[in-house]
């Protein structure tokens, strides 16, 4: 036996800091978030119980779009398609198979047959065509719903198993949308309920469980549904699941989760944000195990106010200021060594995804020649200014969604290259007004979806609400360019022709500087040491159908 | 009779100020309940369109003019329906049903062992004879007012879950899971409590008639209890009123943290959104129990001292 000298001792810490961080955040793309183990194979039995941060108290699918409640929804209730996390190929579900007419105004569904509501009616035509007309009755009510449905006019049943939905206007990402849990298939009887009753689960689906109780801000329970046989494509195990049940739980505090975890209180620790360091080296020390993705769609993204008379309004202003910012840095201080950097406008989880690396290198000399070419001069206090004005910008701080020491880390990266940051941090309930009256320079947004059909519901100016973050940050060029781009990639079926679109869009944005990402979006979860083949989704749900338990 | 009544009478005047106060705050407030609840949501915005939000204002009422608004509120709310929360989409009035029986076991919990436990403290400070244990007993409560209730809860949680793993940290559905999060709201109405009762038990035990019936040849136990007691319970009594109202602001932390559902949460989820109505109906739920509180301290006054009359 020797002793470790402090030095060898210290670089044997780092290097195992490195081999978490690098197991931890190894949820790329090639990495569907697969936990499967070495326990052998599945055996049925137990009941899992999983932590999330919070719900929104209604788990009724076209009134939500909280990924938690869809979490819940999903394994109550069934959509017509899926999508495979690895390839984002959009895959059967309850629909067998699909066809597209050419204007994307047309979408023809042949349904699975014998599938059955946890009542015993019929999952047919008929139950779909009630689901959509029900969405459309609710009206300003779909929130979850409504953004996916864009230009849906009718549903029509064609036979028991084959049913149709037309659109006043194309719709491209339609397909995709039917693999969202807010346009779950419910059972006719349903949609006779009042919206408010279904909101607490008073509703049937045909789910791999059914929903045994929830109380909303608290918990929800779903026992396995026997005789189920139509899974998802995307799971190995194609009948009635393993588990008895799951047990859901709220609990804000992710310390509250990782210490439920290794005290053996809970199974799964599913916070919204990445478990930090710490808290994964206590899921690793308890024999558990992490598993980690990256949230598909638009990560938290910044967007310049660019409307006359805001410094950003000058296109090398924001350049500089993306130039300044050392992306990598962020990442080490604020999450880990190896935590991965922002690629593009969307994250590498986004159908369509352009790798803008380049975009985002840091280049601090680079930012200041950039301003200096432009007019720009360094005044008394080491900042740039041009014509008596101060390149001041006020950052808005979401206290809510993001972390004022990411923005302070900012603050002083960009102090190095001479521009000045003014942090204003903000609860969710005055952002919307600040950012209606204009009164800042860089406000955020983020949003989760497997589809670049994202971009246009956060960037197309023609449809984005006053109160938006995206609505004061394209020039009227820009903004008639990209609504143009927008509209043109509904109406096409082709994939190949479409993602061509969409990667114009993301070339635009970023040339623009329309936006630009902060951090990537990294989801890591906790699991205890005898869950095995939890999953996660293309849109980071529980994907929960091969799961099972050791005993 | 008539003293009832007109306490009755106070009561509804306080119901209704609190109400409006509550109405003119959120009023002035510049944010609107229906951008925050689908703008920047669970950390993930819905992307809604300025036609969307407007309907969505139109769905709940928000687009009518403010006194319109507020002569609407109170009509309802006088036949006790407090309209739909905008965040939950559900009755105001189902809403507070469901969370209140958790809330109140937790309540009730915390207060029954921060009287026993504040009345202890007060009793023991002022009957050991040892000096030390005196003074310690005596300076505990300081202790307890001084941290931070949200600290000792997440060291509670450590401690008797996680560590000893004795009682669940989180939940609200066995009998156990109120343990922790009722000790956590205990320690402070336990604290004042025992402060309060432990002067007026020491100044109370140096009275002229203390000294007396000790003469006279009662026990001790006989004279704390009988004389000393009695009329140091009084002030204790008063602050049993505060006691009970703060124990909705001791849910709101308790419940947060030990991730229970309650009034407690429902509260602070409620202000986090700016919902309305839901915000209308705690306050004039908490405002109801306080008043009521007070009422029954008031009645109770007379039987302990005779001296007090109703009037």
């Amino acid at each position: 036996m020797h002793k470790l000298s402090p030095r060898a001792a210290i670089t044997a810490a780092t290097i195992t800091l490195l081999l978490i961080g690098t197991s931890a955040c190894a949820g790329d793309k090639s990495d569907p978030g697969n936990s499967s183990s070495p326990n052998g194979s599945p055996v049925k039995g137990g009941r899992l119980s999983i932590a999330f941060t919070s719900d929104s108290g209604c788990i009724d699918p076209p009134q939500t779009g909280f990924i938690e409640d869809r979490i819940i929804i999903r394994q109550i209730a069934d959509t017509l398609t899926d999508q495979d996390p690895e390839t984002l190929e959009i895959v059967p579900y309850l629909a067998e198979s699909w066809e597209v007419n050419d204007t994307a105004t047309e979408y023809t569904f042949r349904l699975k047959s014998g599938v059955t509501f946890s009542d015993g009616s019929a999952l047919d035509a008929a139950a779909v065509k009630a689901t959509f007309d029900g969405i459309l009755e609710l009206g300003p009510l779909a929130t979850g719903a409504g953004r996916l449905i864009t230009g849906l006019e009718s549903t029509e049943v064609v036979d028991p198993q084959t049913v149709v939905l037309r659109f006043s206007v194309p719709n491209a990402a339609f397909l995709q949308a039917t693999t969202n849990a807010s346009l779950a298939i419910l059972s006719p009887d349903s949609w006779d309920k009042a919206p408010e009753d279904r909101c607490v689960g008073d509703y049937i689906g045909s789910g791999p469980y059914t929903l045994n109780e929830y109380t909303p801000n608290e918990s929800a329970s779903v026992d396995r549904r026997s005789g189920y046989g139509w899974a998802t494509s995307v799971a190995e195990n194609q009948g009635e699941v393993y588990l008895d049940g799951i047990d859901f739980s709220f609990i804000a505090e992710p310390s509250v989760q990782v210490g439920s975890v290794t005290s053996g209180q809970l199974d799964i620790a599913w916070p919204r944000a990445a478990l930090s360091e710490d808290n994964q080296g206590l899921i690793q020390a308890a024999g558990g195990h992490t598993l980690s993705r990256e949230m598909p769609g638009v990560s938290e993204t910044q967007i310049p106010n660019t409307t006359d008379g805001h410094v950003l309004s000058d296109l090398y202003a924001r350049q500089a200021l993306v130039k300044g910012i050392d992306f990598s840095g962020i990442a080490k201080a604020e999450y880990w060594e190896g935590y991965p950097v922002p690629t593009g406008i969307v994250a590498e989880t986004t159908p369509g995804w352009v790798d803008q690396s380049e975009a985002y290198a840091y280049d601090p000399e680079g930012a200041k020649q950039l301003l200096e070419d432009n007019g720009w001069e360094l005044d008394a206090d080491g900042y740039y200014a041009k014509a008596g004005k101060r390149f001041t910008i006020r950052w808005l701080v979401f206290t809510n969604v993001s972390s004022e020491s990411t923005a302070a880390l900012v603050q002083d990266q960009l102090k190095d290259v001479g521009i000045e940051v003014e942090i204003v941090p903000l609860t969710a309930q005055d952002g919307a007004a600040v950012l209606e009256a204009g009164d800042y320079d860089i406000g955020n947004i983020a949003s989760t979806r497997a589809d670049a059909d994202i971009l246009r519901q956060i960037f197309d100016l023609t449809t984005v609400a006053d109160s938006s973050a995206a609505k004061k940050s394209q020039d009227p060029q820009t903004a008639a360019k990209l609504s143009e781009l927008f509209a043109l990639q509904l109406t096409q079926v082709d994939p190949t022709q479409r993602l061509q679109t969409i990667a114009e869009i993301q070339e635009l944005l970023v040339d623009q500087v329309v936006a630009f990402p902060l951090n990537a979006r990294i989801q890591v979860f906790g699991l205890a040491e005898r869950v095995n083949d939890v999953k996660i989704t293309a849109e980071n749900l529980t994907l929960t159908n091969d799961a099972w338990l050791s005993k | 009779m008539k003293f009832v009544l007109s306490r009755v009478g106070q009561a509804l005047l306080v119901l209704w100020a609190a109400f409006t106060v509550t109405f003119v705050i959120l009023e002035v407030l510049p944010s609107d309940a229906i951008e925050t609840k689908y703008n920047n949501a669970g950390g993930d915005s819905v992307n809604l369109t300025e036609e969307n939000l407007d309907a969505l204002r139109s769905e709940f009422g928000l687009d009518l003019p403010l006194w319109q608004r507020y002569l609407q509120f109170c009509g309802r709310a006088i036949q006790l329906d407090l309209g739909n929360s905008i965040s939950q989409n559900r009755p105001v009035t189902d809403l507070l049903v469901e969370n209140l029986p958790p809330t109140l076991q937790l309540a009730g919990f915390a207060l029954a062992v921060g009287l026993v436990a504040g009345c202890a403290i007060a009793f023991l400070a002022n009957w050991l004879r040892s000096p030390l244990l005196r003074r310690a007993l005596t300076r505990l409560p300081a202790l307890g007012v001084a941290f931070p209730s949200f600290w000792i809860g997440l060291l509670l949680v450590q401690l008797f879950s996680f560590h000893w793993q004795l009682f669940p940290a989180t939940g609200s559905r066995t009998p156990a899971s109120v343990v922790l999060p009722g000790l956590m709201m205990a320690i402070g109405p336990a604290a004042i409590l025992a402060q309060l009762l432990n002067r007026s038990l020491s100044e109370t035990l140096q009275e002229q008639y203390i000294v007396t019936a000790g003469a006279k040849g009662l026990g001790r136990g006989e004279v704390f209890w009988r004389h000393a007691l009695r009329n140091a319970s009084l002030p204790a009594l008063t602050i049993l009123g505060m006691m009970v109202a703060g124990t909705v602001t001791g849910a709101i932390v308790a419940e947060t943290v030990f991730s229970r559902a309650g009034v407690g949460r429902l509260a602070q989820q409620a202000v986090e959104v700016q919902d309305l109505p839901l915000v209308q109906g705690i306050v004039l739920m908490a405002a109801f129990a306080f008043v009521t509180v007070n009422l029954i301290v008031d009645l109770i006054y007379p039987v302990l001292d005779r001296r007090i009359k109703v009037s």
